[in-house]
């Protein structure tokens, strides 16, 4: 249903605001890669370069940009990629004798980030429990709040299975949360 | 033929989710947020990405992890290298961060790393084309599942209040408009002349930063006077601690360590937990040299 084709589409196709550039999308959309990213599997120490990168693509790629499924599912797209290909390279990054500490980017531990974390580390269990489509689909739809159609369009899915994607996720995870909560009642 | 109504999120209350579902599914939602401070250099990347090529490198030398991935950290004293590697595209772009880090500085050669040609590995990797998100078949294993609604023959459409529902956790780099006053002459910093005629009357806070980056590694005089009139328009400006790590490798260019080594140390008073610091360290060679 969606009908990207990349750069090769005719001109007369693209309807994005010419007043957009790079730098109102990071306003708009910086954290939404910068968790993309994250949850695609690339380290705090690393997410930030990562991120450049991606908007190095977001800055080459602007005008060949089409809205009609919307900014974050284009985003979406790049991160994925871009995760990937980190991903690919970090072999390489071990190989490196690395002379000083890497630096931290994560905020100093504070009670209430350490107790998001917890719950961020206990939410990625529950969701590594499902197969990553699953998993994506309910990310976008219910952290990220992207629209169903969106959700669609950035996992490359028609919308009616990204419905599909979304309704068994959400059963396995309820059941999921409903089984830890209840061990914990009785620890 | 039914339309797919847009489901409820979970973390709705209307959504009829437990408590702790939605507990632990908004712990989740803001875990991985960055701070603001990453947004916004974040934002000051992206600004200079948008005026040119060579900003976007210089930034990205500013970033950390980049040299240490590609190895180039160990030998360079100037950022542009760094900028090489992620242009990657362009070899005119690598070539020009070459020529710019022998002409600046000597290099600095460090004991621990001899290192591979950082181009040759971290540079190619960008597809040259990122495209949006193709349509794929459908999955053989994404049958709908119980619960769904009747098979939708024809593409459903979602209604369009949903289609941009906006991420409350979002939050924008603060960009404080610019201000013009009259440039002083800061402590500290023997101008060498007054801000560049060109200058537009206006110009914002982001764009004195990537004028100064832009010229820093040919003209680290130029630069420091662009970063000077940015010191003084924007002393507490959004992006005060980029403009002090430019200020600080334009000392360094321009061989006067000393006021380089000082303006340092008010940076490290100023911005204890700055994520530059170690930059500065690299700039200022004492990442394990000297």
């Amino acid at each position: 249903m969606q009908a990207h084709a990349g750069a090769s589409l005719p001109s007369p196709v693209r309807s994005r605001t010419p007043s957009m550039n790079v730098q109102d999308i990071v306003a708009e959309h910086g954290a939404f890669v910068w968790r993309t990213l994250r949850r695609r599997g690339i380290g705090a120490t690393d997410v930030e370069d990562v991120a450049q990168e991606v908007f190095l693509v977001v800055h080459r790629r602007l005008a060949d940009y089409d809205d009609r499924s919307g900014m974050r599912a284009w985003l979406y797209g790049i991160c994925a990629r871009k995760a990937s290909e980190h991903r690919r390279k970090a072999w390489f990054r071990r190989e490196q004798p690395v002379a000083t500490i890497p630096e931290q980017s994560a905020p100093p531990d504070q009670p209430e980030a350490m107790k998001r974390r917890q719950a961020w580390a206990q939410l990625e269990a529950i969701l590594g429990e499902l197969d990553r489509k699953k998993r994506d689909v309910f990310v976008l739809f219910e952290l990220e709040e992207l629209s169903l159609a969106e959700v669609a369009a950035a996992v490359g899915c028609p919308l009616q299975t990204a419905y599909s994607r979304l309704q068994s996720a959400r059963a396995l995870v309820q059941t999921s949360i409903a089984r830890i909560h209840a061990q914990e009642e009785r620890t | 033929m039914r339309r797919i109504e847009e489901p409820t999120r979970l973390l709705d209350p209307r959504s009829g989710a437990s408590d702790d579902v939605r507990r632990l599914l908004a712990a989740g939602r803001d875990a991985l947020a960055p701070t603001e401070d990453q947004l916004a250099r974040l934002g000051a990347f992206a600004a200079s990405a948008g005026t040119g090529g060579t900003l976007a490198a210089g930034k990205l030398a500013a970033g950390k992890a980049a040299a240490v991935r590609v190895g180039i950290h160990a030998i360079t004293k100037v950022g542009v290298v760094k900028l090489a590697v992620v242009l990657a595209g362009g070899g005119i772009v690598a070539g020009v961060g070459w020529t710019e880090l022998h002409r600046g500085e000597a290099p600095r050669t460090v004991p621990t790393v001899e290192v591979v040609p950082a181009s040759s590995v971290a540079v190619p990797v960008l597809p040259p084309l990122v495209s949006p998100p193709q349509a794929q078949p459908v999955p053989a294993d994404d049958t709908p599942a119980a619960g769904s609604p009747p098979s939708a023959t024809q593409p459903p459409s979602v209604p369009s209040a949903h289609a941009v529902a906006s991420p409350a956790s979002t939050p924008a780099p603060t960009t404080p408009s610019p201000e013009v006053t009259t440039p002083s002459v800061p402590a500290g910093v023997s101008p060498v002349g007054g801000p560049a005629p060109s200058q537009a009357p206006a110009e914002s806070e982001l764009a004195l930063l990537d004028r100064a980056r832009a010229t820093l590694a040919v003209d680290p005089a130029g630069a420091m006077r662009v970063l000077d009139e940015h010191r003084a328009r924007f002393p507490g400006g959004a992006f005060a601690q980029e403009r002090e790590v430019l200020a600080i490798e334009a000392l360094v260019r321009l061989g006067r360590r000393q006021d380089a080594m000082a303006r340092a140390d008010a940076f490290a008073r100023a911005f204890p937990g700055s994520a530059h610091r170690r930059r500065i360290a690299v700039l200022l060679g004492e990442d394990g040299g000297e």
